[in-house]
Parts: structure tokens; sequence; C-alpha cells
């Protein structure tokens, strides 16, 4: 009886680990990156030369539609623009901010997740830039 | 995970031309409005919408059921226990669907006139409530007889871009 009641205690400790566990590493996921901080910035951010906010949303709302994307939200205030796209059974969700960087510059940053993973490579980022020049005809700059 | 993600795709001009119409008003407002209405006449819900930017996004929850699809289904399905082996294709027949439409206005694009962009995509789920296919619907006629309601609403004939 006792060594039955020991077995049940063992179970019982294993399956709470095993749960909390799990929580942690699920939790763990809502900070984290692959890449550094800094680094991710750097390849989802481009400066353009000018001040229009809402001509600049304008662009990045056609650009996205011209890449396959369907407009989920809109804010003019926050200088924020959302959308999803299929990629056959994979849904690709992407928000743009933009916002003033100084007195001359708009800062664009992107951001771009695939199912459950988020997009890291520069190259994607370069495309949707390099889409967005010819929308604005303005030059994306890097910034640090 | 693919790299082409964000590249035009070489379709894009065609998808423009479908997706876009210019009428020839500076008056945004005017344009939203009827494109509102255009969608409710469609038996769309308005989900969210902001003036600043001309964005409209509705979506309608309707069934997906073919008769023709379940009857194949279940007549497999059948035919499998007669066989003595198990299936459940039934299970895999369309249920229900949400059709999602996304509206933009934007009167910056061309001089003197007011565009609208508007794209249609849906989600099927299957009778085990799987999320069974994702489509961009493509039926000119959607897009055609969404353009004439504006048309219609604010007296003016849209144009092709």
């Amino acid at each position: 009886m006792r060594e039955k009641r020991r077995f049940c205690f063992t179970i019982f400790l294993i399956t709470a680990t095993a749960l909390l566990a799990g929580c942690a590493t699920s939790q763990k996921q809502i900070l984290a990156t692959n890449q550094s901080q800094v680094a991710l910035r750097s390849i989802q951010s481009r400066a353009f030369d000018t001040t229009d906010k809402k001509l600049m949303l304008r662009s990045v709302i056609n650009t996205m539609q011209d890449l396959d994307f369907l407009i989920q939200d809109s804010s003019l205030d926050l200088g924020t623009v959302t959308g999803q796209k299929f990629h056959g059974m994979i849904v690709v969700k992407m928000s743009v901010m933009v916002k003033e960087r100084n007195a001359k510059q708009l800062l664009v940053r992107a951001n771009v997740e695939y199912g459950i993973k988020a997009v890291e490579d520069p190259k994607t980022y370069q495309d949707f830039f390099t889409a967005l020049e010819k929308s604005v005809f303005l030059t994306a700059q890097q910034v640090d | 995970m693919p790299t082409n993600l964000l590249v035009l795709p070489t379709n894009y001009l065609s998808a423009r031309e479908q997706q876009m119409r210019k009428y020839s008003t500076t008056d945004e407002k005017k344009v939203i409005q009827a494109a509102a209405g255009a969608l409710q006449d469609l038996g769309f819900t308005i989900d969210k919408s902001e003036m600043d930017l001309g964005m409209i996004v509705s979506s309608k929850n309707r069934t997906a059921v073919s008769a023709g699809q379940v009857t194949a289904a279940i007549t497999a399905d059948v035919a499998c226990v007669l066989f003595g082996c198990y299936s459940n294709l039934y299970g895999k027949t369309d249920k229900a669907q949400k059709i999602e439409a996304s509206v933009m206005v934007n009167s910056a694009l061309a001089k003197d006139s007011t565009v609208v962009r508007v794209k249609f995509q849906s989600v099927v789920w299957n009778v085990s409530g799987q999320v069974s296919r994702f489509e961009t619907i493509t039926n000119p006629e959607l897009y055609q007889g969404f353009f004439e309601r504006i048309s219609k609403a604010i007296f003016l004939e849209e144009q092709k871009i």
C-alpha cells in the first residue's frame, strides 16, 4: 500500500515537472529572437528622405498589395500597416511601422512571420525595400 | 523557409488590373462610403475601418458544404467499410468558410481621381474543424460586381487602371 502511494507520488512529481518545464519553454518564446536585436533592427529598417508619413504609409500599402498581401489593419496615428497572405498552407503575416527619424527623414521598419517562425533573413527584407523604393521613387538608406 | 517571400510577383500588373479601378472624383470620403455600402450589399460585415488611409476590412462567414463533395466522400467511406477497411473522407469535406475583403481607397495614386483596390480571400474549414485550404479569390465577376456597385452609388463610371 505504502509503495503504491510512493509510486503515485513519483508519477505526480514527474508529470508536474514536465508540465512546468513545458510552460517555461513556451513562455521563453515571448521575448526570444534568434538574431541579436541590433542586427535584426538593422535588417528590418531603412530610412527615407521624406517627412510625408501619410504618403509613405500609402506607398507601403500599395507595395504590400502588389506583394499579394491582404491589408488587415492600418493606423495613420501610430504609423502601422498589417497584412497577411497565403503561401500554400502557410500564413505569412507582415507588419510595417513608419515613424519620424529626424527632421528630414522617416524610418520604415518591417517584420514578417512565416507560419510559426519569424523571418530573419536579410534578403527577404531587402526585397521588400527594393519594391518600396520603386513605389516611392526614393532611395532606401541603411541605418545602423 | 522560402527566400522569395517578398519578391514582386511577375503577375503583379495583371493583379492590379483585376483589383483596381479609378473613379474621376477627388472626394475620397464619398468613395469610401460607397465601397462600404457595396461590401454590405455583398453580405460582408465591416470589421475595421480607417478614414485617414482609406481602409475598410470586412468579412462574412458562410457554408462551404458542396453536395457533390459530400456524396462522393460518403460513397467512398461506405465502399471502404464494405471491403473491411476504415476511411473518414467525410471528415475532410468542406464545412464552413470565412471570406475576408479588404478595400483601400487612395486619391494620391492618380491625378483628379480616386483609386479603389479590393482583394478577397477565404479560409475553408472541414467537418473535423481543421483548416482545409486558404484561397485568394480571383473570380473576375465578383470584382467587377463590386466596382459596379460603387459606380452606381456615386454616379460615376469606373475606369480600368
